[in-house]
């Protein structure tokens, strides 16, 4: 059986993660604040409570994600980032399958 | 004030994390012995040997690279600093563990337990966190011949 990694409520901040794969992972709940998500692939990935302010994410792989009710995330970060319709974003932002609606 | 009305961290959820027992020291040669029983285990689909346990166990600066640590115990251990560089660590048991600054680059994490765990500046570049069996995480784009071959 696979088991996705489980992350939950861990602090990463500042965290290096250049290119890691975390689809599917267990983010709910961590600490990401300054942490460097550039190319990383978080596919699938449960980042619901998620603290991101700063943290990098460019040309990383969110489809899929679940990002509801992370905070310090803003929408320069979500737009450097690769969404799909199927990634939920805070209310408050726009996701892939908001823009083409 | 008693200690039920004392503000919780926000960490400290799931598993009791706030209340650590003692760290355990470990002197080098206990370390090796324990990681050749914990080989052993695994080379032997587990009919011989022990799987290691260094729960609670101070592990800081310790070169681990390279090494199969699958199925490992460290939850809660001290491992700052420590060197998991091209470690497989699938399935492995961190939760609760200080990892500041450890690193884990090119290492495979999958269905590994961080719950809790504290990872301020670890460096996961390249690192194997996903939902996948490990061979398939290395060979979609990290596949170099010497991890290959450890993997087969």
């Amino acid at each position: 059986m696979l088991t996705r990694a489980d992350l939950q409520k861990a602090n990463l901040r500042g965290a290096g993660f250049r290119h890691a794969q975390l689809n599917g992972a267990d983010l709910r709940g961590t600490r990401l604040g300054g942490a460097f998500l550039v190319g990383a692939s978080l596919h699938g990935a449960d980042l619901r409570g998620a603290y991101l302010r700063l943290a990098k994410l460019d040309g990383a792989d969110l489809s899929d994600a679940n990002m509801h009710d992370t905070e310090g995330l803003t929408q320069a970060q979500l737009d450097a980032a690769h969404l799909s319709s199927g990634t939920k974003v805070p209310n408050c932002l726009t996701g892939a399958g908001d823009a083409k609606g | 004030m008693s200690d039920s009305d004392r503000p919780r961290s926000s960490f400290a959820g799931m598993a009791e994390l706030s209340t650590r027992p003692p760290v355990r020291m470990l002197s080098p040669d206990q370390i090796e012995q324990m990681l050749a029983e914990h080989q052993l285990y695994l080379e032997t689909e587990y009919h011989q040997g022990h799987r290691a346990n260094f729960a609670s166990a101070d592990l800081s600066q310790r070169d681990f690279s390279g090494r199969n640590l699958r199925g490992i115990k460290m939850d809660r251990a001290v491992l700052k600093g420590t060197n998991f560089r091209r470690a497989r660590l699938q399935s492995a048991n961190l939760v609760g563990a200080i990892l500041h600054g450890a690193r884990f680059d090119e290492a495979d994490l999958s269905g590994a337990r961080l719950s809790g765990a504290n990872l301020v500046s670890a460096n996961l570049e390249n690192a194997c966190l996903a939902k996948a069996d490990g061979s398939r995480c290395w060979a979609r784009r990290y596949c170099r011949a010497p991890v290959c071959a450890r993997l087969t």
